[in-house]
């Protein structure tokens, strides 16, 4: 799936990116939130897995959690109503 | 043998001449399997050839031909099927060195139902390991090696089914089985300069079939035209209760063409105008003579765009957060150090910091989102723009961990395989010209879910009008 790839490739400048404009445009106690996000899942992965992972891949596996975060937060963003409801089972729209 | 021109032929046109007794299913599979012997190890498109199952299915299909029953399309037509599909006494490895040995020991329900119809298997196709499920960099993660091009064996078929799509483009079957989760079959097609169709999400049982993603995951054909990908879908699809997300009876089935009145009328094309950040010329050019064409031959083309949202995101998170529960032993075992692909040996432990929190935020998103994108399906048939956004990739390895962070690109929040597999909408790809380096480009047509025979009629409409399919690799 190249779609999946190049995603994963370009979402590490979009999480980069996303982390800038939110530290210029939100308070310091909202800019951090994300981070302590990362720091607490990192450190559960690290606990969990850590005496698997090189130093490589530890640094690796800490920006592949930015980037989650970058994703995650973009969903965030996004506008809902309570009663929406989540598509835990994919309903097609009727065909027309 | 047969020769090359015959080996280049569509299904539907194999198909005629096995009928008319012409050729034999056992001559044709004897063609195929030689030159899948012989060529397929150049494009490392196959996993595992199945010659004695080929012979034995051609035998009985060319007993029956003697004897004038006709099954259908399908009836003597070799194919090979991606190797996540378990087919009885092989192995299904699904590309991946944790499962070289796997064997599952019974047919998946798309197997049954090719075995129904008359289809003889000569191959199991490779691919991406664990069709990228827990991520992978490029086209080198895979346990037999990365899948070359057919039109330039130093570039990528793209991924992940990779091997149906470097089997189809250098005839070493009429057609293939693929995979899609979110643009596995589209990318390759466009990549091979063949025809690719993503079917409705639940239109093709995946029972026997590995998963990714259970809200995600669709079977669909890779071909020479998109008529042969109809041909196929009709003998594949149907309601299967042992795939829980199979769509009921009276939807899931599918007819092959379409009634003729439907056929006659004029499609409502949307031309989407935001669906890639950029294109390189040649491709834009490439398909704006594609759109020019379609106008010409009456058909009402627009602009529109995509409706905002974070459509990549989501798709992504699912496939990510659903993978960390199908590959769950995988991960918690640490067997994933074994996968090719630094990404795929570490992602399944970042994966498993989600919370349901997170999965159920993002499917209550995912339903918004579906229901703004199926909003322009009441104004326009079909939506269409380049299948992919440049041509097929140059294959480059990439050893250690990460690299990514170099990269200065901005992310797709629209690409049309984000949007179209979130939300279980059918597509295709055929191609619509070269790169100057005579790589093929492909245009993909879209159609509200369900609505399957709206992307064929289509792509068999823009097929009647172009040649580019009948092109093929020196």
């Amino acid at each position: 799936m190249t779609s999946r790839r190049e995603f994963g490739r370009v979402i590490g400048s979009a999480a980069a990116s996303l982390a800038i404009s939110t530290s210029g445009e939100a308070s310091d106690s909202e800019a951090k939130e994300p981070d302590s996000e990362i720091e607490a899942r990192y450190a559960n992965a690290l606990r969990v897995y850590g005496d698997r992972l090189s130093d490589a891949q530890r640094k690796h596996l800490r920006r592949i959690l930015e980037q989650n975060e970058g994703m995650l937060a973009s969903v965030r963003e996004f506008s809902l109503q309570n009663s929406d409801s989540p598509a835990t089972t994919l309903r097609l729209e009727p065909a027309g | 043998m047969l020769d090359i021109e015959t080996l280049y032929l569509s299904v539907r046109q194999l198909g005629n001449l096995l009928r008319k007794r012409q050729i034999s299913p056992v001559e044709l599979a004897e063609s195929y399997l030689e030159r899948s012997q012989r060529l397929g190890p150049k494009y490392n498109a196959y996993v595992t050839l199945t010659p004695e199952l080929a012979l034995q299915q051609a035998r009985q299909a060319e007993r029956e031909i003697r004897l004038g029953h006709h099954r259908g399309p399908l009836h003597g037509i070799p194919y090979a099927a991606k190797d996540l599909v378990s087919v009885e006494g092989y192995k299904t490895t699904w590309g991946a060195a944790p499962y070289a040995e796997q064997q599952l020991g019974y047919n998946a329900a798309v197997i049954e139902k090719l075995n129904g119809a008359g289809a003889v298997l000569i191959g199991k196709a490779s691919m991406i390991e664990l069709a990228g499920g827990l991520g992978y960099s490029n086209g080198y993660a895979s346990l037999t090696g990365p899948c070359r091009n057919p039109w330039n064996t130093d570039y990528w078929t793209c991924g992940s089914s990779s091997g149906s799509g470097a089997i189809v483009a250098a005839a070493l079957a009429p057609w293939a089985l693929g995979s899609d989760t979110r643009g596995s079959i589209i990318c390759p097609a466009a990549s091979c300069g063949i025809a690719g169709m993503r079917p409705s999400f639940g239109r093709v049982s995946r029972y026997g079939v590995m998963t990714i993603s259970w809200s995600m995951d669709k079977l669909g054909p890779m071909a020479r035209t998109a008529d042969d990908c109809g041909l196929i879908l009709a003998q594949i699809a149907g309601h299967d209760p042992r795939d829980h997300d199979s769509l009921p009876v009276n939807q899931a089935s599918f007819r092959y063409p379409v009634s003729t009145s439907a056929t006659r009328e004029r499609l409502r094309i949307g031309r989407l105008t935001n669906a890639w950040k950029r294109l390189p010329d040649p491709l834009e050019q490439s398909l704006s003579d594609a759109i020019g064409m379609l106008r010409e031959a009456g058909e009402k083309v627009e602009d529109v765009e995509f409706p905002q949202g974070p459509y990549e995101e989501a798709a992504e998170l699912t496939i990510l957060m659903e993978a960390a529960a199908a590959f769950r032993d995988l991960v918690s075992s640490g067997r994933c150090a074994q996968l090719r692909d630094p990404l795929g040996q570490i992602n399944g432990y970042a994966s498993e910091q989600f919370s349901s929190s997170d999965y159920l935020q993002v499917q209550r998103v995912r339903a918004v989102l579906q229901k703004n994108v199926d909003r322009l399906f009441e104004r326009f048939d079909v939506l269409t723009t380049a299948a992919q956004s440049t041509q097929a990739e140059r294959l480059a390895e990439q050893t250690s961990p990460g690299g990514a962070e170099e990269e200065d690109e901005e992310i797709e929040s629209r690409a049309p395989d984000g949007v179209s597999s979130l939300c279980g909408l059918p597509a295709i790809s055929v191609p619509c010209g070269f790169s100057t380096e005579r790589l093929p480009y492909g245009i993909q047509f879209i159609a509200r879910a369900g609505n399957d025979h709206r992307v064929l009629e289509a792509a068999v409409r823009f097929q009647r009008l172009t040649k580019w399919h009948l092109e093929r690799p020196v």
